[in-house]
């Protein structure tokens, strides 16, 4: 502002600009005189998100949980596998719990709390070992799953920030998986790419995870020498970890014979085809990776089990963290079921894939008929038909594809790591049988699945009790719930029962398990005095005959189901007595098999 | 742990070696209250000894008590008899003496299909447990199925609750068995937990009722709790055995049960035996306490012979003595202070100086003011000084009644003043506050009657400069009050939980044997505390008894307690997840702050909350912790009086001489409305003549305090002008989206010619078109998209008066309506079997199809999000009312309809009509091209209906410009339209004259959204005045997208307040609640809520809330208009000093001319 006057000691502006600034400054210091707020309204923005981005690779660590120790160990291995710094939550247990209320949300579901508060708790651990809170917030990055289901989990991502905020680390990164694009917009350069090899690696990782985590639950309730299961899965795992850790990926420039290394780079298209043929040959399909999986067989063979221990069985179903973690977030469950004498039915995380395509399939289905390319067509117009049919089979064909290729491939690690686990359930038929109860397309966390589970186990006689863990909040395992109690009554040899894991009461839940387990027992234990009966024989002859052979003691041997039958002590005292009477030939253990095979 | 471990020593295998010289079988249940125990002889069914006492919490030592007498009088030792043990304490204890442990409903059952094999249902009742078994017979194999349930965490409506209702009400433990039910009169009480239920009790003894009254209604709302929660929606079969302590020992109970069953089986169609009454169905055998003693004994029979052989009684006394301390000192965390020195310094800065009452000359005059707080649990008085010194105080005991209560504590600082050597008291000004405030007022004459909150608020901002967060911690009360600049911001109440108050602190010591006054000093000895999970006081109680168990000494137990109490007061109930962002000056004040290991938890709670922030919080005690809320309303005398106002007092005299008589029957039940609510008259005579008489009635609503035609009249007509001059947008949307829009008819005309099956069968249900009755819940998402519907199934040509809704929600019709739930989710769902019962059961001409669709995804008006997917509890509960009324038997099917429930997508309308037409066209003989012309009409009649409704309330929102008032915005989703959910909250609210708007009734059209939003588009900070991704990132969920954007709407619009509405359970509302408030408050508007609301209606907090938020919004506008006084006059200013200005700008230029003209 230039002033060119003076008038009685005060400067006069010369333009119409500088009276008007003239008149803002009075007006802004009568304002503040009067105590009146001159600042315009901040609204309120949601924090700006910080890229990770592939230059910081080298320096960031990346922080993960939630699963199974077991898969939790395949993930690292994967992750410093692909290049990445990484390190895994310690177990989610009470004190986790509680850090995740304090400075959550309330009124969150529990898994959030526990997952939320385990993160907390361990970048204060991190603190208190010395790093300083810049440091963490630089230096770390947590990566988890994402969603954008009708269940609050998909808003999780927000609930993280906030909590972090809340807890001294704002701006700390979250990473989610599904939402990659999002951190690849962010970043040009993303920090966490996923490759070819990372996914196939995450495959073949969530597929191993699956079938250790259910051959140790089991082996264990029969294991003779108590604690041999624990050490051989330990073993087992620290093995694959080592192997998906350090095996070498797949370059074709690496493998191709010389003649066409120099040929290839000037055909992009054919070396992207032959490399992405050589990975998927090579992670999935490699003898080294078979050799590995059968030498976990064998260590795992080492661990005697007395399979004539009488044991109720119990599927697990619920929630999927809730029903997958091992610890206070579902009261310990299955170790307190194993301490009662019940062998336990986890659910792997692969049916949950499936659970995933189907709906997608299911989906693409109801609306076929819908955006076609030519809605008006004729009957006679062929070409227009097609064309409608095309669009929505493509879509279909191509879901139903991966469906089909990931219960092959985890068929496949279920055949190599020995048979004994069950292979991937028909997702159509669990929605066939859920559906007369729980809408199939209806969905939000694990829609139809619950039901469809409890009445598939029921009606084939798979298992004894169901339990359904479901966490305290979770909105559709709730609902499920409801609907259960008309499954329970349609079906009367069910015996199912709910538990609200809250991350408190824990005694309560125990007792009320106590409660239907004693149901459970008693089944069990009448199934194999009837089976034992049937055979005529003294259970001390029965014993005396397994003692004389060993493949019988082993834990991969493929006790036949009868029908009808859920225990394994019935059915293997029924097929006991049939080697005994010569009406059975032993089964062969994968071992025998593969040795005729190679 | 040791209680859990396997005793490895000789005598298990020598006490298993000896099993031959088994002479007895004991049966052992170890409750949660009681143990009971009962020696039966070996081979055979006779009892030679049974017991059942109260362990007190000292389960363990109990059990040893018992051991000891069986031992010495039926003659059980080691190796001759088998122990098998059950109940909740069962576990943990079994191996200590060699017992086998069977879980408790098991040992029920056995126990029930040995003894009584005729019984189809059992409900036993325990100290905090209640179970439930089904014997259902499968007609298939014959065989009995169990179908078995037991309270989850809580331990609403079991004996706990009647115990601590009844040391309320100090009924004695042998009077308590003699209460009865039947012929005597019933209130509401709320027996889902019994924290409500203490509240509702509380609230009707202040009333004047007689404790039995009291008794019967909290046995009717316990049997009403678990027929509906307990049985998870299973029907209670013929014969009934009523087991455990409350079942056998109250007749009231018994009764209760009585009562209830038949009528459940008169509605459910029950088939009963024929030749016996159904109360004869419903027994108590003599020895219901020791079913499940029975039962474990029974578990024995069929266990090998060397299992549960007795060890005898070492171990646990070992344990007890000795082992359980080992264990205690490695677990839980350090006691409530790491050193002495710590405690000292403690000390030294939080401990208050004994409180010395002034002194007076003898026959003084002394001129003082009142200030009289009379809270749920206790009544307070303070006398203050004209300069505002405390000069005596009183505390006293709620005896139930505010007025006697109201009478001595005025007596007893009368005493303190006229005992002094003839000093005389001269009272300037009184001012109530607390729970009674209003009739105290009106009884006393006071000057002011101040909500607690704004007394408190006042109390602190005399005794502190600059408090930023009052925390203050009652017997049943909690408030958190933020203030900026001496100015109330937020305040945080309990609504309805009463964890983490006074009350919990005090009736624990005192059941441990410990008087409140020596709670620190107990709990101070502690040097390491169990840990206990805060929330529900009913669950703390639960882990009590389990640390008790595992050895914790009651100082450690203390400890823990006051250790929860800052988590519950500030993570529970306050719901903060981030202290620091409340302020750094924090008061602590309340009658629970007295309790110096109380403030010693918060302070270190406080301070650890801070870590990290590199602020220090200054952490203050009021000096006058449990008088706090009595000062600020002498204060406010004392205020009244400077400002020129003569009290109108009756004096002292007249206060001693108050006769009242207090009247509540069927003559003072209120005619004026169909509620016909109860009310209490009191007559209240201070003086002679008419003058010194008058009638106050409390009533549940204003119109029900007149006490004549004439006057209900007046208030009336009062209550509807306020209401026409503030309308409420939710109110109109709540009553006409039910309303017909009379949509254009758009069926096919009937076919000409008939001629193949499918088309004849089509004009037979085209023609019934005009008959059929389809009803439609008044639930969830129909409270958005009924006009829809009724268009398109009007449209269709069903008659309007055919498309039935259920009636609106009650209180009385969830009641009713239920029981047939059995899960407990959010209210606005668990609501929806109630209505679907309602169209079932209740229509007087029957309908041939029930309409409950499941809305997977909604349609939004807003843009850039990224799903508008619908909740899925809403979605899914068609199926789960589906559930329950098939379960047992199909009722729609044996009613004659139809249910049906699609899976529909409203944003997508082809596909929602696909899903449409495959839902209605095998009932209403549909083509798909009729079909899509009604989707289309309905489609059109929702917007036309959203349009007017919005239409409205943009004419509300500009007289409110105009008028320069404040206007409410309801953020809630849909259905908290819903009087019943609401709980009218918001009709409160435009009766204290504001009007009400709410998120789906808010204004969209392009000029307003242009002023509120235009410059942030512009800018780019969003796409379009529709676009919330610049505050939320994760927009998935409908309604919370579109309550996010109310939240910026309400933000932005100068003359809006909101008020946030929560169901308890929301899902999709938690992960928003930082958020919305973040935006509302950061703009400076105010935010207030009212989260976690379900079925219960805590009238009292509620009046509290809106009480408390009326008057923080009147200082609000207050506020406003000064601003915009001094606006006004800065701009004056400004226009004087522009032309000022312009004056010698105007001189120098003619100076200037001049100058060039020289």
């Amino acid at each position: 502002m230039q002033y060119d006057n003076q008038c009685a000691g005060d400067l006069l502006p010369s333009s119409a600009e500088g009276m008007a600034v003239r008149i803002a400054t009075e007006r802004l210091r009568l304002r503040q005189a009067a105590g009146l707020c001159n600042a315009p309204v901040e609204h309120f923005h949601r924090p700006k998100e910080r890229p990770f981005t592939a230059e910081e690779r080298e320096r960031v660590t990346v922080l993960f949980g939630g699963f199974t120790w077991k898969h939790e160990r395949l993930i690292a291995a994967i992750l410093r596998g692909s290049g990445y710094k990484c390190e895994m939550l310690p177990k989610p247990d009470v004190t986790a719990f509680a850090y995740g209320k304090e400075y959550g949300n309330n009124g969150q579901c529990n898994p959030t709390y526990f997952t939320i508060g385990n993160l907390i708790r361990h970048l204060r651990t991190l603190e208190e070992q010395g790093l300083s809170r810049e440091r963490i917030v630089e230096e770390y990055i947590f990566f988890t799953a994402g969603s954008c289901g009708p269940c609050r989990f998909g808003m999780y991502e927000s609930e993280y920030r906030l909590a972090l905020e809340n807890a001294g680390f704002p701006g700390f990164r979250i990473a989610l998986y599904q939402a990659e694009e999002a951190v690849k917009a962010a970043a040009e350069n993303p920090g966490l790419k996923l490759t070819m090899d990372f996914n196939l690696g995450a495959l073949n990782m969530l597929n191993l995870g699956d079938v250790i985590n259910d051959l140790e639950y089991r082996i264990r309730p029969y294991e003779v020498v108590a604690g041999a299961t624990d050490a051989a899965v330990e073993e087992v795992v620290d093995q694959l970890s080592d192997f998906l850790e350090k095996r070498r990926w797949f370059e074709i420039e690496e493998r191709a014979p010389k003649w066409l290394r120099g040929w290839l780079p000037r055909h992009k298209w054919l070396k992207g085809t032959l490399n992405t043929a050589g990975k998927i040959s090579e992670h999935l399909y490699s003898k080294e990776f078979a050799d590995r999986m059968y030498r976990a067989r064998a260590r795992l063979n080492e661990v005697e089990v007395d399979h004539l221990r009488v044991k109720p069985l119990v599927k697990i179903v619920g929630e999927f963290w809730a029903q997958l973690t091992e610890g206070d977030g579902n009261f310990n469950m299955f170790a307190f079921l194993e301490q009662e004498g019940a062998q336990v039915h986890v659910d792997p995380i692969a049916g949950w894939i499936t659970y995933l395509l189907y709906q997608a399939r299911a989906g693409t289905e109801v609306k076929k008929d819908l955006d076609l390319p030519h809605p008006d067509a004729n009957w006679w117009e062929w070409k227009k038909l097609l064309a409608n049919n095309w669009k929505f089979r493509k879509k279909w064909l191509l879901l139903g594809l991966s469906e089909g290729i990931w219960s092959h491939l985890f068929a496949r690690t279920v055949r190599h790591l020995g048979n004994v686990t069950p292979k991937l359930i028909s997702q159509r038929e669990l929605a066939r049988m859920a559906h007369p109860f729980y809408h199939s397309l209806a969905r939000g966390g694990e829609g139809h699945l619950e039901v469809g589970k409890n009445v598939y186990y029921t009606t084939n006689r798979l298992c004894h009790m169901v339990l359904a863990l479901k966490p305290f909040g979770c909105m559709p395992s709730s609902q499920s719930d409801g609907v259960q109690s008309a499954v329970v009554n349609r079906f009367s040899e069910m015996i199912f029962l709910p538990i609200e894991t809250s991350g408190e009461g824990e005694i309560n839940a125990h007792s009320r398990v106590q409660m239907a387990l004693g149901e459970a027992r008693i089944r069990a234990k009448e199934e194999f005095e009837q089976a034992l009966e049937s055979t005529g024989k003294d259970l001390a002859a029965v014993r005396e005959y397994v003692d004389r052979h060993r493949s019988l003691r082993s834990p991969f041997y493929p006790v036949p189901r009868s029908s009808g039958i859920a225990g394994v002590a019935a059915n293997f005292v029924l097929h006991v007595s049939n080697l005994m009477d010569g009406k059975a030939r032993p089964c062969r253990l994968p071992d025998e098999i593969e040795r005729r095979c190679f | 742990m040791l209680l859990n471990s396997k005793p490895q020593h000789e005598s298990v295998l020598a006490a298993q070696r000896g099993v031959t010289g088994i002479r007895y079988c004991v049966g052992l249940d170890v409750g949660s209250t009681t143990v009971k125990a009962i020696v039966v002889k070996a081979g055979s069914d006779e009892i030679v000894w049974r017991d059942y006492q109260r362990h007190e919490t000292r389960q363990t030592e109990k059990l040893l008590e018992f051991l000891k007498c069986m031992e010495t009088e039926a003659g059980i030792a080691p190796r001759n008899c088998r122990i098998f043990i059950t109940g909740s304490g069962g576990n943990a204890i079994s191996s200590l003496i060699g017992a086998k442990f069977v879980q408790e409903v098991n040992a029920v059952a056995l126990a029930v299909e040995r003894l009584h094999p005729e019984v189809n249902s059992v409900i036993e009742l325990g100290g905090q447990d209640a179970k439930f078994i089904l014997f259902k017979e499968d007609w298939k194999s014959g065989h009995r199925k169990k179908i078995f349930s037991m309270n989850d965490k809580c331990a609403g409506g079991t004996g706990a609750v009647i115990d601590k209702i009844a040391a309320k009400l100090r009924i004695p433990i042998e009077e308590l068995g003699r209460q009865q039910y039947n012929g005597i009169k019933l209130h509401p009480v709320a027996g889902k937990c019994g924290v409500f239920a203490e509240t509702d009790i509380n609230s009707l003894q202040k009333q004047g009722l007689p404790t039995n009254e009291l008794m019967a209604s909290l046995f009717d709302a316990i049997v009403l709790q678990n027929l509906t929660v307990l049985t998870r929606g299973h029907t209670l079969q013929p014969h009934v055995l009523l087991l455990g302590g409350p079942n056998a020992l109250i007749l009231g109970m018994r009764e209760a049960w009585q009562h209830h069953l038949p009528l459940l089986w008169k509605e459910r169609r029950v088939t009963l035996p024929a030749g016996m009454a159904p109360q004869e169905m419903i027994k108590t055998p003599g020895d219901a306490l020791y079913f499940a003693a029975i039962g474990a004994v029974e578990f024995g029979r069929s266990e090998s012979e060397g299992t549960g052989c007795y060890l005898g009684r070492s171990a646990l006394e070992l344990a007890i003595c000795e082992g359980r301390r080992g264990q205690t000192a490695t677990l839980g965390s350090r006691g409530l202070s790491t050193c002495a020195e710590e405690l000292q310094e403690f000390r030294d800065r939080y401990a208050l100086p004994a409180f010395v009452p002034a002194t007076f000359e003898r026959g003084e005059q002394v001129k003082a003011f009142i200030g009289l707080d009379g809270g749920s649990t206790s009544t307070k008085a303070v006398l203050l000084s004209e300069q505002r010194e405390v000069l005596a105080k009183a505390y006293r005991l709620s005896n139930g009644n505010p007025i006697q209560d109201c009478m001595e504590i005025l007596e007893d600082l009368r005493k303190q003043v006229e005992t002094q050597g003839g000093a005389t008291l001269k009272v300037m000004g009184v001012g109530t506050t607390g729970y009674t405030k209003d009739t105290l007022q009106r009884v006393l004459h006071a000057d002011v009657a101040l909500v607690e909150t704004v007394a408190h608020t006042e109390s602190a901002l005399h005794f502190f400069t600059d408090p930023q967060v009052i925390v203050d911690v009652g017997g049943q009360d909690i408030k958190l009050i933020t203030l900026r600049d001496g100015c109330v911001q937020d305040f945080k109440l309990n609504t309805q939980c009463s964890a983490g108050n006074g009350y919990f602190l005090q009736s624990t010591a005192e059941g441990l044997g410990i008087a409140v006054d020596e709670y620190a000093e107990t709990a101070f000895r502690a040097e390491r505390m169990p840990v206990f999970g805060y929330g529900c006081a009913v669950f703390l109680q639960s882990d009590i008894v389990n640390f008790q168990r595992q050895g914790w000494r009651t100082e450690e137990i203390l400890a823990g307690l006051a250790t929860v109490l800052p988590r519950n007061v500030f993570l529970h109930v306050a719901k903060v997840p981030s202290l620091a962002a409340l302020g750094t000056r924090f008061i602590l004040q309340g009658g629970t702050q007295n309790n110096l290991a109380v403030v010693k938890a918060e302070v270190d709670f406080l301070r650890s909350s801070f870590r990290g922030t590199g602020i220090a919080p200054e952490i203050m005690v009021h000096p006058h912790c449990g008088e706090a809320g009595a000062i600020g309303a002498g204060i406010e005398a004392i205020r009244r009086w400077q400002g020129g106002h003569v009290t109108r007092f009756i004096g002292m005299e007249a206060v001693r001489n108050i006769r009242y008589r207090i009247t509540r029957n069927e003559e003072t039940r209120c005619s004026y409305c169909k509620n016909a609510c109860l009310r209490t008259f009191l007559d209240i005579e201070t003086g002679e003549g008419e003058e010194g008489e008058q009638r106050i009635i409390i009533a549940s609503c204003e119109k029900g305090a007149a006490e004549d035609l004439v006057m209900m009249r007046g208030i009336r007509n009062g209550i509807a002008a306020v209401k026409a001059a503030n309308p409420n947008l939710i109110e109109m949307a709540e009553r006409e989206v039910w309303h017909s829009r009379h949509p254009e008819i758009v069926s096919d005309h009937l076919p000409a010619r008939a001629w193949t099956k499918a088309i004849r069968s089509r004009v037979v249900r085209m023609e019934q078109r005009g008959h059929l009755r389809i009803g439609m819940p008044r639930v969830l998402n129909m409270y958005a998209y009924a006009p829809l519907f009724s268009a398109y199934f009007e449209s269709l040509g069903l008659r309007p008066e055919n498309i039935v809704y259920s009636k609106f929600t009650t209180a009385e019709m969830y009641r009713t309506g239920s029981s047939r739930g059995s899960i407990d989710p959010c209210y606005p769902s668990k609501i929806a079997i109630a209505h679907v019962h309602d169209l079932l059961l209740k229509q007087k001409k029957p309908l041939n199809a029930i309409f409950f669709p499941m809305f997977d995804v909604l349609a939004s008006p807003l843009t850039n999000t990224r799903a508008n997917n619908a909740c899925p509890t809403a979605s899914i509960t068609p199926e789960t009312v589906k559930a329950a009324f098939t379960k047992e038997s199909d009722l729609f099917a044996e009613h004659g309809l139809c249910y049906v429930n699609p899976l529909v997508n409203l944003s997508q309308r082809a596909l929602f009509a696909c899903q449409m037409f495959d839902a209605w066209a095998p009932m209403l003989g549909l083509s798909r091209e009729e079909n899509e012309r009604a989707i289309e009409v309905g489609y059109r009649e929702l917007a036309k209906f959203e349009s007017d409704i919005r239409t409205r309330a943009r004419e509300v929102l500009e007289q409110l410009e105009a008028e320069d008032r404040l206007g409410i915005v309801m953020l809630g989703r849909p259905y908290h339209h819903d009087s019943g959910i609401n709980h009218e909250i918001m009709e409160q609210f435009q009766r204290l004259g504001y009007p009400i708007f709410s998120q789906s009734t808010l204004p969209m059209d392009e000029d307003l959204l242009e002023r509120l939003f235009g410059d942030e588009v512009r800018a780019g900070a969003i796409h379009h005045a529709l676009d919330i991704s610049d505050v939320w990132k994760t927009t998935f969920s409908a309604s919370s997208n579109h309550k996010l954007w109310a939240a910026k709407f309400t933000a932005r619009h100068p003359g809006l307040v909101a008020i946030e509405i929560s169901s308890f359970k929301c899902g999709h509302d938690a992960p928003i609640y930082s958020v919305i408030e973040q935006i509302v408050a950061r703009s400076g508007t105010p935010y207030f809520s009212f989260k976690d609301m379900d079925e219960n209606c805590p009238a009292g907090s509620i009046k509290l809330r809106i009480e408390t938020i009326d008057y923080f919004l009147r200082r609000y506008q207050e506020r406003r208009a000064q601003q915009k006084k001094s606006e006004a006059e800065i701009e004056i200013q400004v226009a004087e000093y522009e032309r000022g200005l312009q004056e010698k700008q105007g001189r120098a230029y003619e100076a200037e001319q001049y100058v060039q003209g020289e």
